[in-house]
């Protein structure tokens, strides 16, 4: 009975802290449906209660207002900083303030002083913003006073320097109250903080009011599940570690409900709803959430089997090494960061999980808990890692997920090393660490022990020679059709860089169905002889194109207002793969060279059975990928005479070289035969 | 009255000493006092002033002898040596003719009507080195120069050849401008079909030689029909140069050679500066046989140069190679000579088998010995049934000395001179056998000098390839097509491999590790066919061949050490750069290979070297 009565208040508790949540969100909003056209925000506004003290190795903040970039006009806004340093900190310390990592403000700060810091954000290109956020940073340089030597480990590690800033600190600017994008401010004040031996930023989160209500109901879905809390009421969102979100259906009422799995930082929460709409709805808005662009915690959806489909693997064998000023020995205290770029383009097609392989190696940790590696891809935190005291060996092995990877993608190791007081003056205690170019990224399944003899086995069978490929273009076609098909061609021949390809062009007619064809354009004449084929389902009805996914699924129709050019896999009736090319819309033609222009021009590698679209296509019985399409043409400069031009002026030393050689030879020959 | 008689009626000689002499005299066909002197029975001026009693002929004052040049240009010298016989002038001036032997020349210098004095042995050769020395220099560093200058690789490289190389080198950085891609894959082709035919070649040579009836065999039988009365005079050549060590070890096995001692001429070639190597071989009481031979300083110090001095004296109508720590097998001669008379008159030289005694030490023995032993018991015998060129190997060579001797001898400036020999005989229209009696010898077993004798050998190889092709046209027309396309192939594919070999391999592992597109537009289907072929089944055949080798000798626990041929290939090919990078600035340099090494060093004679079994 006890329990019973425990159970229900604390239900009555989460509820309460939900609707607080929720309440507190409109509460926020309501002001701007009034006519003010001056409006502030203040970190107390944004859910941070107390002042935010910067302190120890970061000697940095920062924090994000919420705001509609299409309205905002950083002249017409003053951030107005409340700061109060503590007494142990040296005279005239530096305080910077930054907007979107922009310098706004700076001044001196003194021990124990408390100082209002006002400062205009004109300096900011309008162009550079975006996100609905600002991006506040509080930067400064933190020494001791009296300090008989500098120490910047001592500086570094002690508690007793610090810089606050005060709650009250706040932003002001003017919007129209008649814009609807302002309508649409307001923030989900979830604070996500990770407690480690040694204080971390913090970070907020915010997000458009319209997903803020769709979420909110999703928060007060989970906070009905205590599992989803911890003892402080937060909900177990964690910016540092990964949340996955499984949204399973359940198979009856009694096994509703969440259930989190948590391996280190990163977090497996299973939702398990008790219909199949609720969770459809839940699962939309995590898909909301998971695509709007916010600093912070981003999410991924993890479908899980039976309820979305699986993804499709696929083949490709190429590793990149780490580049070799990689294995430079990072030393020092506090941060100790490497970084290292890569493009995702040199894997092939842009939508696959890769895998980071580091191996490296670090001096002696001290003590236990003193140093923390971290992992960041894209300036998300993707790994945690504590280097043990009995190892020196780093080893890790990292899923870069397909979501988390950009066309150009940085990757930063950062260990954060903290001795205790007073071991920073021993220069034994810095701590350092290596990490080795034999580190790789490679395509998931890359590691497999055969990879290398299989590869050799596809090398192989190339041994029987190119293979005859057939295109078809229309009748009478256009010279873009020409130079369109000529794209795909290359295209194709980029795909299948393990197989070449002799392509055999013809035009108003079928090819031979014997080998692997390319029909380029489909029209009418064309479209009647493919009787017998199985064409994978793109149906074209009434001038609008369909797409079956799969038998008796939804179909999906493509609007004729998009300019979309298009690959589609299909088998002819030898068995043989072929590919269907065409376009729709008022700029299908233009559309089409451009898309395959693009293909032809990216160093793309894997299997040839790929379908290209705009993104826009649903990804069901065929891939689809994320093709930026250039609003402009993609020129592609002939650089032919560029090359042979730096060839000759490469070349022309050496021959001299050899020239040079030549004679040396021929004169040591002559006077050794007359000696 | 005979002087052996003489001494022994003087009581000079025993009764069983004269009985000896006798016996020995008449199984080997040779007078008695030859013998006698071989024997070394009595002391030098005992035999000299019996000498001179018994045949009337007076001892001269080799003090006062002068050179008499116009005495030695009505002979030629080969004549003069053969019967160890000099012209000189006496302190009078008198002409007389001096040699150990003077009742033994032949009429023709009898016809001369010079008196005749005797010397020693001993004092012939020094007299020889003092009248002829600096000609018989001058002969072995430039007489095939003087004689065949086509022969002679005094100069590596021709003005021709030179510009050959130059505009092909120019040929393809010009394509690398204009059509790289072509002219990458062009390039490629080359190499690659170059590299396929020559491991396709050397896999048919290894077939053909497998047939072990392309190896001349001499029987037991027919070694024990020879007549050692017929037995002709042969000189065994044995080139030292610092290596002191063997010293004993050669006075031993050349000694326990089965072949009469008296018509077995043994000339130890020791340079000039070479003190203790030459102490070591007089205090190693050699035979009276065996004669060393100081070969003046001056450069190139090479083992041919050695050899062409000491042909100038060889006494024997037939003359063999053998290096200082060789272990032949004791009936080797004799099967050479029941081999000379089997074959036609044109068979210049016959090539004993080659191994080593010492193939279970380590690695490198172990891989040694397998490639000699698909060498010298698969490849060359498949050269001679194809009838291609065949390179000499560095010993065991034996040598009809009057044909010798017309080919020029060997090139001193030719630091694998006997592959040279080889060659320019068979331009010369004599054909080059092999027999089936082994040699044993040292295995290299430190892995510098594996490397520097390797590096030596290689760059001789370039040096013959560039000899005979100054002039392809001309080889073609004397050796005929097949037999220049052996050369090239075998001579010239050899380097090319090894040199190739780290190139295609790098471009392989850089691929295998990077996939780097590059390589495909480098390797269209059919080429990449072909080299993955010479890649996975050329490397295979290599292998195999190498596995057959163990087959004939007996030797199984190598044929493991075959799967390591690549491991050995990678230190070919280091070792050829290096024979490159000489070839460009020291052509000539003899990279010296050290001897007596092994832990092994063999005791007692061919048949107790592990695994020697035919």
């Amino acid at each position: 009975m006890i329990e019973a009565r425990f159970s229900l208040t604390r239900r009555l508790l989460h509820f309460g802290i939900a609707a607080c949540l929720g309440f507190g969100a409109l509460a926020q909003a309501s002001p701007v449906f009034g006519a003010a056209t001056n409006w502030s925000i203040n970190l107390d506004d944004l859910g941070q209660k107390g002042p935010l003290r910067i302190m120890g190795p970061v000697n940095e903040q920062d924090f994000f207002f919420p705001l509609p970039v299409r309205q905002f006009d950083p002249a017409t806004t003053n951030l107005s900083l409340g700061l109060r340093a503590s007494v142990r900190i040296a005279t005239e310390c530096t305080v910077e303030i930054f907007a979107n990592d922009v310098l706004v403000g700076q001044r001196l700060i003194n021990p124990g002083e408390v100082i209002r810091l006002d400062v205009g954000l004109a300096p900011i290109r309008p162009e550079t913003l975006e996100g609905d956020f600002l991006k506040i940073t509080v930067r400064i340089a933190l020494r001791r006073a009296n300090a008989t030597e500098f120490d910047r480990c001592e500086d570094l590690i002690t508690r007793e320097l610090w810089v606050e800033v005060l709650e009250s600190s706040m932003l002001t600017t003017i919007f129209d109250d008649q814009n609807p994008d302002w309508l649409s401010v307001s923030r989900l004040p979830v604070t996500m903080q990770r407690r480690l031996d040694f204080d971390l930023a913090q970070t907020s989160t915010a997000v458009q009011r319209d997903l803020a209500l769709k979420a909110l109901s999703w928060a007060f879905y989970v906070t009905k599940r205590p599992h989803a809390l911890n003892e402080e009421g937060q909900l177990l969102l964690s910016p540092g570690g990964v949340d996955r979100f499984l949204v399973l259906p359940s198979s009856s009422e009694t096994d509703a409900g969440i259930r989190v799995e948590a391996t280190g930082l990163d977090r497996t929460i299973r939702l398990q709803a008790a219909t199949l709409e609720q969770s459809l709805e839940i699962w939309r808005v995590l898909k909301e959430l998971s695509q709007s662009r916010m600093p912070g915690a981003r999410y991924t959806l993890l479908e899980a089997p039976g309820t979305f489909p699986a993804m499709e693997h696929r083949e490709s064998y190429r590793i990149v090494q780490l580049e070799p000023t990689f294995t430079e020995f990072a030393a020092g205290i506090g941060d100790i960061t490497r970084e290292f770029g890569f493009d995702t383009a040199l894997f092939g097609p842009g939508d696959m999980d890769l895998q980071l392989k580091v191996e490296g190696r670090h001096s002696p940790v001290i003590r236990s808990g003193s140093a923390l590696m971290f992992v960041y891809l894209n300036d998300r935190l993707i790994h945690t890692q504590e280097l043990k005291v009995d190892s020196n060996v780093i080893d890790l092995d990292i899923l870069l997920r397909r979501d988390q990877l950009q066309e150009e993608n940085l990757v930063r190791f950062t260990v954060a090393y903290f001795p205790t007081e007073g071991e920073c003056k021993n220069p034994l205690f810095y701590f350092g660490y290596q990490l080795h170019d034999s580190s790789t990224i490679s395509l998931v399944n890359e590691g497999a022990a055969y990879g290398k003899i299989f590869d050799l086995v596809r090398m192989a069978r190339r041994f029987f020679g190119r293979e005859r490929f057939y295109v078809a273009v229309p009748g009478s076609s256009s010279l873009d059709v020409w130079k369109t098909a000529a794209y795909a061609v290359a295209w194709i021949q980029r795909l299948n860089t393990r197989r070449l390809i002799q392509p055999e062009y013809f035009e108003g007619a079928l090819p031979p169905s014997d080998s692997p064809s390319l029909i380029f354009s489909m029209d009418e004449a064309l479209e009647r002889d493919l009787t017998g084929w199985r064409i994978l389902p793109l149906v074209r009805q009434n001038g609008e194109f369909k797409l079956e996914s799969l038998s008796g699924e939804q179909i999906y129709a493509l609007e004729n207002s998009a300019t979309v050019g298009f690959l589609q896999a299909a088998y002819n009736r030898n068995g043989k793969p072929v590919m269907f090319a065409d376009s729709w819309g008022s700029n299908g033609d233009a559309s089409l060279l451009r898309v395959v222009r693009q293909m032809a021009s990216l160093p793309w590698m894997g299997q040839g059975d790929l379908v290209i679209g705009d993104g826009l296509t649903p990804s069901y019985s065929f891939e689809t990928r994320d093709l930026v399409i250039s609003s402009g043409d993609t020129t592609i400069v002939p650089r032919g005479q560029e090359w042979k031009s730096a060839r000759f002026w490469v070349l022309i030393p050496v021959w001299i070289a050899v020239s040079v050689l030549m004679i040396w030879i021929l004169k040591q020959a002559v006077q050794r035969a007359k000696s | 009255m005979d002087l052996v008689d003489y001494l022994f009626q003087e009581k000079i000689l025993s009764y069983d000493q004269h009985e000896q002499i006798a016996e020995l005299s008449r199984r080997w066909g040779v007078p008695a006092h030859p013998i006698l002197r071989t024997m070394r029975l009595v002391p030098d001026e005992t035999y000299l002033s019996a000498y001179a009693r018994v045949f009337q002929i007076p001892r001269a004052n080799v003090a006062e002898l002068t050179w008499n040049e116009e005495l030695f240009r009505r002979m030629e010298w080969f004549d003069w040596r053969k019967m160890l016989a000099l012209p000189a002038r006496e302190a009078d001036g008198t002409e007389v003719i001096v040699a150990p032997d003077p009742i033994n020349v032949p009429r023709a210098m009898k016809n001369l009507g010079v008196p005749f004095k005797i010397i020693l042995e001993e004092e012939w050769v020094e007299l020889t080195k003092q009248f002829l020395g600096k000609r018989f220099l001058d002969e072995a560093v430039n007489g095939l120069a003087r004689r065949f200058p086509e022969s002679s690789a005094k100069q590596t490289f021709t003005p021709a050849q030179v510009v050959f190389m130059w505009g092909l080198a120019s040929a393809i950085l010009l394509g690398l401008v204009v059509e790289p891609g072509w002219t990458v894959v062009v390039v490629n082709t080359v190499i690659n079909v170059f590299y396929f035919v020559c491991v396709a070649f050397k896999s048919v040579l290894t077939l053909a030689g497998a047939n072990r009836n392309t190896s001349h065999k001499v029987d037991d039988d027919e070694v024990r029909a020879l007549v050692e009365t017929d037995l002709p005079m042969f000189t065994v050549l044995v080139p030292v140069y610092k290596e002191p060590k063997v010293i004993p070890h050669l006075v031993r096995q050349l000694a326990a050679l089965d072949y009469p001692v008296v018509k077995l001429d043994v000339k130890v070639l020791l340079e000039e500066d070479d003190d203790a190597t030459i102490e070591a071989f007089r205090s190693s009481n050699p035979p009276p046989n065996f004669h060393a031979v100081i070969i003046p300083s001056a450069p190139p110090k090479t083992k041919p140069k050695a050899c062409n001095y000491g042909l100038n004296l060889a006494l024997g109508s037939y003359l063999t190679i053998y290096d200082a720590e060789d272990l032949p097998e004791s009936d080797q001669i004799k099967k050479v000579i029941a081999a000379f008379k089997k074959l036609p008159a044109s068979t210049a030289v016959i090539q004993g088998a080659l191994n080593y005694f010492n193939w279970p030490e380590n690695f490198l023995t172990k891989m040694f010995t397998l490639e000699y032993s698909n060498w010298f018991d698969y490849t060359l015998p498949g050269m001679e049934a194809l009838k291609m060129p065949i390179p000499l190997g560095g010993t065991s060579n034996h040598f009809r000395t009057d044909r010798l001797i017309e080919l020029g001898a060997w090139d001193p400036f030719n630091v694998t001179e006997d592959a040279d020999l080889g060659v320019r005989a068979t331009a010369r229209g004599y054909t080059v056998s092999t027999i089936d009696s082994t040699t044993y010898e040292e295995a290299n077993r430190a892995y510098g000098n594996w490397i520097r004798q390797r590096s030596r050998w290689i760059k001789g190889y370039m040096q013959t390839f560039l000899v005979n092709m100054r002039n392809p046209a001309r080889l073609i027309k004397q050796i005929g097509f097949k037999a220049f396309f052996g050369f090239v192939m075998f001579i010239g594919g050899t380097p090319f491999i090894f040199l190739m070999n780290p190139l295609l391999w790098g471009i392989f592992v850089i691929w295998l590790v990077t996939r780097a597109d590059v390589f495909t537009d480098w390797f269209p289907s059919w080429l990449l066919f072909l080299t993955f072929f010479n890649l996975l089944i050329g490397n295979f055949m290599a292998v195999y061949v190498c596995i057959l080798a163990v087959f004939k000798r007996k030797t199984y626990p190598l044929s493991v050490y075959a799967l390591l041929n690549p491991l050995y290939w990678m230190m070919h090919a280091y070792a050829s750069y290096k024979a490159l990078y000489q070839l460009l600035v020291k052509p000539f340099y003899w990279e010296k290979t050290e001897h007596g090494l092994s832990t092994m060093a063999p005791v007692g004679s061919a048949s107790r070297v592990p695994g020697a079994t035919r």
